[in-house]
């Protein structure tokens, strides 16, 4: 059975960000993705290794599947809904899936050309994560880590600069996730945020994100303060010919309050994920990952280097196949290395429904 | 695993080789509705001069024929307006450079059966008859009893410029009727008392009666001038400055000959 999974293709879906439909007053799009996914996860133990030590998972799975509504009220005000359907161990879920809500916005004017709020629970504005395709099968690196949330709930005002060179958004955010929506799990401040892109030149993208977040709450910190979590993220993405690559650079300083010093103790982390592509054709595309994570950078030993190597083949617009090769290298040789082999296809439609 | 790998590259080179026997004298459009017949037209004529060369012509709308430049899946996109700054903006960012060639210039006439009194509107009466805040033509000026509303789908650039200069993004009254072509509502406003539509200049026939619109009748010289408030360029849009046969095939549509077949088939030329 492992043999045939190992030389079974790896497959994804990727979400095409650029299909771009674009609806009028009374038109509502209809989409989705769904990620069928097939794995074999070994570790490298240390010493000498047994065969029944180095499988540690196998199987197929459906992994998640997105179900999205739009309603296009009017030329400038759209309400989106999104919901994620998971597969989840038994134990967690009795019929080994589970729901939640990814997605439940509405964008409104702001009087700016090219502007608007967005008002609910929305992606969030910062560094990669904002723009991550699932190109590559693995999470990305911010969510991945669990630096931050892919989606929150929040006020955001966002919008395009003039001439197409480039983006901003500043809003607040809860700054728990979109997994946590209410008290106790979420505090009384609100995170800010506050993200730039400039398309310098056409293919030249450099961007900034920003921010600070009073974490945790008294209840589960035994705190009166709140952690502060400060995080920057510095991107880049180039686009030249068939060639792609998108890089990200964080640093994050979270202060936890201590009740007994009645002081501010400083973690600092750092990290950052290259991730080049090159289009070899319009079906086939190799792709590559490197990241590098600092969990505490007054701790020796503790970081990890993944590296990942990979190849989308696009069966047909909307069905794409995708194999990835992932190291996961932790620094502390005490710490198994991660093998990953992983394929996924994923299936995605949408469909633009005019009045 | 050695044998996955080694299937994955004899397939990938199999694919590139596919791609260049391909390559060759061949041009490919998408886009907009209005802009379709233009681009017909001046296909056949060119391919007939030119018997090497095949040209592909496929509508979808403008939002299409952008995006596909953006996709690098088209040669030209076509569009009956201009690119937004989220398109412009996300080409940048692909590496595209949208460059947008103005081929022809449309104006949108507001037609009424000619039984109809009325023969000047304001673009706040229209919009006031497509959202339904006025429903009968005694309080527009007009004559017929109840105003029969006729729109073009929302899909079709032509919506897009009426939505953009008359409804000023207001939502079309749920009871419209709403048409896939300029002759469906031509037929139908013809056969219609009470009805109003809208549809390009090249349309407009003596069947149907068409409106003074802000004290400026729709002609070639007021939509070329921009006196007329409801006209539009059309574009054809390449990623950079056209080249090779896309920019032989833009300038024979520019030339003479080009710019004839843009009023043969109704709308006004540039040159």
């Amino acid at each position: 059975m492992l043999k045939v999974v190992k030389t079974a293709v790896v497959c994804m879906l990727l979400l095409n960000l650029s299909q771009m439909a674009f609806a009028a007053a009374g038109d509502w799009t209809f989409s989705g993705t769904n990620w069928l996914r097939t794995r074999i996860i070994s570790k490298d133990l240390q010493g000498p290794l047994k065969d029944t030590d180095k499988t540690t998972d196998s199987g197929f799975s459906v992994d998640r599947g997105y179900v999205r509504y739009a309603y296009q009220f009017t030329d400038t005000i759209k309400g989106q809904w999104t919901a994620d359907f998971f597969s989840a161990k038994t134990s967690d879920f009795k019929d080994g899936a589970g729901i939640k809500l990814k997605e439940s916005y509405v964008d409104l004017p702001i009087g700016i050309p090219e502007g608007k709020l967005t008002f609910g629970l929305q992606k969030n504005y910062l560094g990669l994560i904002y723009d991550y395709d699932y190109r590559i099968i693995e999470k990305e690196f911010i969510d991945r880590n669990g630096i931050d949330a892919s989606a929150d709930n929040g006020l955001v005002v966002n919008g395009y600069f003039p001439m197409g060179y480039g983006t901003y958004a500043v809003g607040i955010y809860n700054g728990e996730g979109y997994k946590k929506a209410l008290s106790p799990d979420v505090n009384t401040e609100v995170a800010v945020v506050a993200d730039a892109r400039f398309i310098i030149i056409p293919g030249l993208t450099l961007g900034a994100s920003y921010k600070r977040d009073l974490q945790g709450t008294v209840a589960s910190t035994g705190n009166t303060a709140y952690n502060t979590n400060n995080l920057m993220v510095g991107m880049v993405r180039t686009a030249f010919g068939q060639f792609d690559m998108w890089g990200e650079y964080i640093d994050q300083k979270i202060d936890t309050y201590s009740t007994t010093t009645n002081t501010f103790t400083g973690i600092k982390k750092k990290g950052f994920s290259l991730m080049p592509s090159y289009q070899l054709n319009p079906a086939w595309t190799v792709l590559a990952r490197y990241d590098s994570w600092d969990p505490n950078t007054d701790t020796t030993n503790d970081k990890v280097k993944t590296i990942i190597a990979g190849v989308n083949y696009a069966i047909t617009k909307g069905v794409l196949l995708q194999l990835n090769y992932q190291k996961d290298d932790p620094e502390n040789s005490a710490t198994a290395a991660t093998t990953q082999y992983l394929a996924q296809l994923a299936w995605s439609f949408s469909r633009v429904f005019v009045q | 695993m050695k044998k996955v790998v080694k299937i994955i590259c004899l397939l990938s080179t199999l694919s590139l080789i596919a791609g260049n026997v391909l390559a060759g004298q061949k041009l490919t459009m998408s886009g907009s509705t209005t802009v379709l017949p233009i681009a017909q037209k001046a296909a056949e004529e060119f391919m007939n001069t030119n018997p090497d060369v095949d040209i592909s012509v496929r509508g979808g709308g403008s939002g299409v024929g952008v995006a596909a430049i953006i996709d690098g899946t088209v040669d030209i996109g076509n569009s009956s307006r201009a690119a937004k700054a989220k398109e412009i903006a996300t080409a940048r960012g692909k590496g595209v450079s949208m460059v947008g060639t103005v081929i022809a210039k449309d104006g949108i006439c507001i037609v009424v059966n000619k039984a109809n009194s009325i023969n000047n509107i304001s673009l706040e009466t229209a919009k006031k008859i497509y959202t339904g805040e006025i429903s009968k033509w005694s309080d527009a000026g007009g004559s017929g009893g109840t105003i029969v509303v006729i729109s073009r789908d929302t899909a079709s650039g032509t919506f897009e410029v009426f939505n953009e200069k008359v409804l000023k993004g207001s939502k079309v009254r749920e009871d419209a009727m709403m048409l896939a072509s300029n002759q469906a509502i031509l037929t139908s406003v013809s056969t219609t008392p009470g009805a109003v539509g809208y549809i390009g200049l090249g349309y407009v026939t003596n069947e149907v009666k068409s409106l003074v619109v802000n004290g400026v009748t729709a002609t070639k010289e007021t939509v070329i001038s921009g006196k007329y408030p409801i006209s539009r360029p059309l574009y054809m849009y390449t990623n950079d400055a056209p080249k090779g046969l896309a920019k032989q095939f833009l300038d024979y549509l520019l030339g003479p000959t080009g710019q004839k077949l843009v009023e043969e088939v109704g709308f006004i030329a540039v040159k």
